[in-house]
């Protein structure tokens, strides 16, 4: 169970003591576009600034102003991000992004999160759907969204804040092109591996998409969020499978009702 | 971002500052509610690489954490602290 997670059950087992069971985070709870998305099926990590962020190694939850040393994930399924090195800790920013909504302040080149484990996605099977409401405070040439900590391909990236790319273990590149990445938005990033379509959705909207004849590998996602993103991000989700427009809408829908941005 | 540089095969000249520099973030901790919670200031292991060197950053934008810094280096490091421009790696 973790600090957040709602209560589903505080029983007396056989042994003796007290069990506390915690309810599914992403089942539960809701409103605000906080807690409860509008499609978990195939949701691989649920990131949201608003909730579990902490100062420490699970203990103390972060307040404005302090370093990130972990974040828990809300899909359920643990995919934990951590932060052991000091001195490339994010920022903890409340009431950064829209009324009230917390956000990761990323300040650094070097700043960044490690997953506690490999984010595994089979390429080649599952497609990918990445909804992100972030903004840039800088033009660098490369940011990773989702990486590897060798900082070696496998990867989702953005380069010159006008293009996002997806990339395998073989480091070839397919991108489509985004607006400027300097704006707060509600963005989908989406993989369509059966055809090798990537489309690019702002605030619900398709923005462009393209196709390029490619074999897809694993993604092993190592990282996030970094290396050269100077900015503020808010609600991430990853998902293993491939949202049409309607569903992109409505999960961006879902999403604006925290952020208000269109 | 700004940063003290080490030669790559300086290891341990890099790791000998960044534990100092741990070390007083640690003896600082609850000192006006500073908090700190890394295992290591820096990793020589995953450290940027600028122009050959290893990047140490101070993290001049974190002004608690930067003095605090600034407490352990010697006039020697602190003078050759430099700004260290963002890479402009091409993938094209």
């Amino acid at each position: 169970m973790i600090k957040g997670d709602n209560i589903l059950n505080v029983g007396t087992p056989a042994g003796g003591g007290i069990s506390i069971i915690a309810n599914d985070p992403v089942t539960s709870g809701g409103g605000g576009g906080g807690d409860s998305p509008p499609i978990t099926e195939e949701l691989q990590l649920y990131i949201n600034p608003d909730a579990d962020v902490y100062s420490d190694t699970g203990t103390t939850l972060a307040v404005d102003g302090d370093s990130i040393r972990q974040v828990n994930d809300q899909s359920g399924n643990s995919n934990t991000l951590e932060q052991a090195t000091a001195s490339s800790q994010y920022l903890y920013a409340t009431d950064a992004l829209g009324t009230g909504n917390s956000a990761f302040h990323i300040l650094a080149y070097a700043d960044h999160m490690d997953f506690a484990s490999t984010l595994s996605i089979a390429g080649p099977d599952s497609s990918l759907t990445f909804y992100c409401v972030y903004y840039k405070t800088n033009s660098s040439s490369i940011s990773y969204l989702f990486g590897t900590t060798d900082g070696n391909f496998n990867r989702i990236l953005e380069y010159n804040n006008f293009r996002l790319y997806f990339q395998d273990d073989t480091g070839v590149t397919h991108f489509a092109t985004i607006t400027n990445t300097s704006d707060l938005a509600i963005r989908t990033f989406t993989l369509d591996t059966a055809t090798d379509t990537i489309a690019v959705y702002e605030n619900g909207s398709l923005i462009d998409s393209s196709t390029s004849a490619k074999t897809w590998g694993d993604f092993n996602f190592d990282s996030f969020w970094g290396a050269g993103f100077i900015g503020y991000v808010g609600n991430v989700l990853l998902y293993s499978d491939l949202h049409d427009a309607t569903q992109v809408a409505e999960v961006s829908d879902w999403l604006n009702t925290k952020y208000s941005i269109y | 971002m700004k940063a003290i540089l080490f030669t790559q095969e300086d290891t341990a000249g890099f790791n000998e500052l960044q534990e100092r520099i741990h070390l007083h973030m640690i003896s600082k901790i609850g000192v006006d509610d500073f908090k700190y919670s890394g295992s290591c200031w820096a990793d020589a292991a995953t450290a940027y690489v600028y122009e050959d060197q290893l990047c140490m950053p101070v993290n001049e934008y974190e002004p608690v954490r930067y003095n605090y810094i600034l407490e352990v280096l010697t006039q020697q490091e602190k003078d050759s602290i430099v700004d260290v421009p963002i890479s402009d790696e091409n993938i094209e």
